[in-house]
């Protein structure tokens, strides 16, 4: 069983400022959170709960407006911009729910893309990996298309190959599962949770799939936030 | 790298955009490079189809006439001036060398260019080298013998024969003249116009002109080379002070004829930098109507852990890429342009301009890549400051 924690969250609070108001939203509010190497947490709650919101945080893409999040024992806030980046590159692997895939990019170069921003690998390595990361992913036959020439379910795998590429300490994926057929799901979920048991990876997943629950160590749940004058 | 990479890949994305934009700045700098080119290749041309001039000295009346008619084969002559007025100049201690040209007939509009056998003797005082030499056969020797220039014996070769006509112009030739010519011998290129011209003896052209024995014999022109410098003005003022003709100085009248033409090279060039700031402007419309794809995109190469300079590179890149390849096209095809222009005049008037490179070139150059930086920097700067979160769906 998992026990040291690689994700630690305290009084998390973020707010964002309605633009032409003087209203103030508060998108997330997480007193506690603590996750282990290899555990499998899914995140739930309603729409606007903020689980987009602490998938940002927890991979510094926003900071917080109070609270603080540690990973690896590094306080992300303590980070400078430049730092956070090699963090994000590292660390960090995320699905985003609408994919974000270069449209310029063939699917080989969008995964290729992520090994030369981590620069971990040789270089000659990298094509090799991206190919086989898609190949694993049933798209061996569609490495050179560009992402508007793929499915929903394949643009899906191409997303999940670059979360994997550069071995991250923690993989974020928000709701994978919600716009691809049921085959799909199995094979990015599959694919998923391999990478959590092989690579004792923290797997985070934002879901409104309740069925999907069991198979998670974790469950956590996110109330709806709130509109707020300031 | 990385940020040259995603910038190549975006252009190759876009293939329209880019290719209008690579053509818009290529022709702005074909057309400076074009007026750049040419405006040094016609300044040295005439210098070159002036050399072998130095006092000119025709009938009373127009001096620019008088050199385009004389040295460029343009226009209509003056008039003519006694051959006695001549032979007087040729006497004159001042002068080392004196030719006497007539001009008026043509033959299937190749100009026909009476003149003295001292035309062939004519050299490069620096060089010593003659300005007209012979590349096959003979020069003439007897009347109606006639010697190509090299540009006409495209047409014509030794051993063959034609007839003249009055008139200089293609466009209105005049009777044909009833003696026939024979070609007897061929020049290398001189690069003066005379190139295009077939030269026969003084002799045949009083000949055909002569209907009274009494009559008084005339000559077009006269090329003097005086014996130095203080000779020439000398020269040139006297001659101007009399009534029977008027003296010019080659050099001085082309340099006059350049910088009429050079009026038109004024608006030309400013023509062409309104067309480079149209360029750098078609570069930055495109880059900012590339606008929400570059955030979005923007947004997730940060999120994969680019860093804000590598972002801020990929927008400032794609101008410059689009701006160099357009700067290469445009150098490329302007000096094809100025090749085919140059070819085409000198078809037309044997003025052998020759578009080398100028340094004025690095100027556009430099300017194009100035003017797509600075309309790079915008969507770069957005690229830098731009938040990441809210634009990742």
């Amino acid at each position: 069983m998992p026990s040291t924690p690689v994700i630690v969250v305290r009084n998390l609070v973020k707010t964002f400022s309605l633009p032409g108001t003087t209203a103030t939203l508060t998108a997330l509010t997480l007193p506690w959170l603590e996750i282990a190497r290899g555990e499998r947490v899914a995140v739930v709650g309603p729409s606007g709960s903020g689980k987009t919101t602490l998938f940002h945080l927890i991979a510094g893409l926003l900071q917080p407006s109070q609270g603080e999040v540690r990973v690896n024992d590094v306080s992300l806030g303590t980070l400078r911009e430049r730092e956070r980046d090699r963090f994000r590159a590292k660390t960090i692997g995320y699905v985003f729910q609408s994919f974000n895939l270069l449209p310029a990019f063939s699917a080989l170069d969008n995964v290729r893309l992520a090994l030369d921003v981590c620069g971990r690998e040789p270089r000659r390595a990298r094509r090799d990996k991206a190919r086989a990361l898609l190949h694993d992913l049933g798209l061996g036959a569609r490495l050179h298309h560009l992402p508007q020439a793929l499915s929903t379910g394949e643009q899906q795998r191409v997303a999940v190959a670059r979360a994997l590429a550069n071995a991250p300490d923690v993989l974020l994926a928000d709701e994978p599962t919600a716009h691809v057929d049921p085959e799909t799901r199995e094979v990015v979920l599959a694919r998923l949770f391999h990478e959590a048991a092989t690579s004792n990876t923290i797997l985070l997943v934002a879901t409104h799939d309740h069925t999907l629950l069991p198979r998670f160590d974790k469950v956590v749940h996110l109330p709806q936030t709130a509109l707020a004058p300031s | 790298m990385l940020a040259l990479r995603v910038a190549l890949q975006n252009l190759y994305f876009r293939p329209v955009l880019t290719v209008v934009t690579l053509v818009v700045v290529g022709l702005a700098v074909a057309q400076a490079a074009v007026v750049l080119l040419l405006a040094r290749a016609v300044e040295n041309s005439l210098v070159r189809a002036s050399r072998p001039f130095d006092l000119l000295v025709g009938a009373k009346g127009s001096p620019t006439q008088l050199i385009m008619n004389a040295i460029l084969l343009q226009d209509v002559p003056v008039g003519n001036i006694p051959l006695a007025y001549f032979d007087k100049l040729r006497r004159d201690p001042r002068v080392t060398s004196a030719v006497p040209l007539a001009l008026g007939d043509s033959a299937y509009g190749t100009p026909l260019l009476g003149a003295g056998l001292a035309l062939f003797a004519l050299a490069d005082p620096a060089t010593q080298q003659p300005y007209f030499a012979l590349a096959q056969g003979r020069l003439f020797a007897q009347t109606f013998e006639a010697v190509a220039g090299s540009q006409a014996a495209r047409h014509w070769q030794i051993g063959d024969t034609f007839s003249s006509q009055h008139g200089f112009l293609q466009e209105a030739p005049g009777p044909a003249h009833a003696t026939s010519y024979t070609i007897v011998g061929v020049l290398h290129p001189s690069d003066t116009p005379l190139d295009r011209v077939l030269f026969v003896p003084l002799d045949s052209y009083w000949h055909l002109h002569e209907t009274d024995e009494a009559a008084e014999r005339q000559i077009t022109v006269a090329m003097l080379r005086p014996t130095g410098l203080t000779e020439v003005y000398q020269l040139y003022q006297e001659i101007n002070r009399d009534t029977v003709a008027q003296a010019v100085l080659a050099g001085q009248g082309m340099l006059r004829l350049f910088n009429i033409l050079g009026q038109g090279e004024t608006v030309l060039r400013l023509v062409s930098w309104l067309a480079l700031v149209m360029g750098a402007a078609t570069v930055f419309l495109v880059n900012y109507a590339v606008g929400a794809q570059r955030r979005r995109e923007t947004a997730i190469l940060r999120a994969l852990g680019t860093g804000r300079w590598t972002v801020f590179t990929v927008g400032l890149a794609e101008a410059l890429i689009t701006a160099c390849s357009g700067v290469v096209l445009g150098v490329m095809s302007g000096h094809v342009l100025a090749w085919y222009i140059a070819w085409k005049v000198q078809e037309a008037s044997a003025l052998a301009i020759r578009p080398g490179f100028v340094s004025a070139e690095w100027g556009v150059g430099a300017a194009v890549l100035l003017l797509a930086a600075a309309a790079g920097l915008l969507p770069a700067v957005q690229a830098y400051r731009q938040e990441v979160a809210s634009h990742l769906g």
